[in-house]
């Protein structure tokens, strides 16, 4: 998976200096995304979603600590989305009381 | 998405002198599944235009990352996540249609 060393100041000038970057931005949306599902009641409506978005963000947190920023990334990228489903099927579950 | 040639399938496709074919994968199916569930679905169209239309992006950037020769880590992520937008449509569709009374507010078996 790692480049030749010889390759990757090409490669990191060719992906862009985002993902090579701490991705605090995502992680930020990723936080807030779990928090608004969590006002929403997703605990209680929708479990599963919110258990994922916030394992999937401690990961996330790991991978920054290892400094693997692009794996970081795609986990908060998959947490966020788990949050944002959370709230909305937590939202359906309010609305059916 | 940043494009990591997978170097390994890349060389057994060329040695073995055929046209590179996507493996079917997995995570994939499932996006196309649920997307083809949300489309499928008239209250999605009517009522989740918007969160329809980002699952088909997400959707057509899985594809895309399919389709080349890119890293099957790659792939699965993105299908994962347009897996999931497909499934945010049908529930944004279920949510306002139950708050317009569209629909009764009987509990629903899930999938």
């Amino acid at each position: 998976m790692n480049p030749h060393p010889a390759f990757l100041p090409a490669a990191a000038w060719l992906a862009g200096c985002a993902v090579q970057a701490l991705p605090a931005e995502q992680l930020a949306a990723s936080e807030a995304a779990i928090a608004r599902a969590e006002r929403a009641g997703a605990a209680l409506y929708a479990t599963t979603e919110l258990n994922n978005a916030k394992e999937k963000l401690r990961l996330t947190r790991r991978w920054i600590e290892a400094r693997d920023y692009a794996p970081a990334r795609w986990l908060a990228e998959q947490a966020q989305i788990d949050a944002e489903l959370a709230e909305v099927k937590a939202r359906v579950g309010n609305s059916r009381r | 998405m940043i494009r990591r040639p997978s170097l390994l399938v890349a060389a057994m496709a060329i040695t073995a002198g055929c046209a590179f074919v996507p493996r079917t994968n997995l995570r994939l199916e499932e996006a196309r599944a649920a997307y083809r569930q949300a489309q499928a679905d008239p209250l999605v169209a009517e009522l989740a235009g918007n969160e329809l239309h980002a699952a088909a992006e997400a959707q057509d950037r899985a594809i895309a990352a399919s389709n080349s020769l890119d890293d099957p880590a790659v792939v699965d992520h993105l299908a994962y996540l347009a897996r999931q937008r497909a499934v945010i449509s049908r529930e944004t569709a279920r949510l306002i249609a139950t708050q317009r009374g569209l629909i009764a507010p009987t509990a629903v078996a899930r999938r």
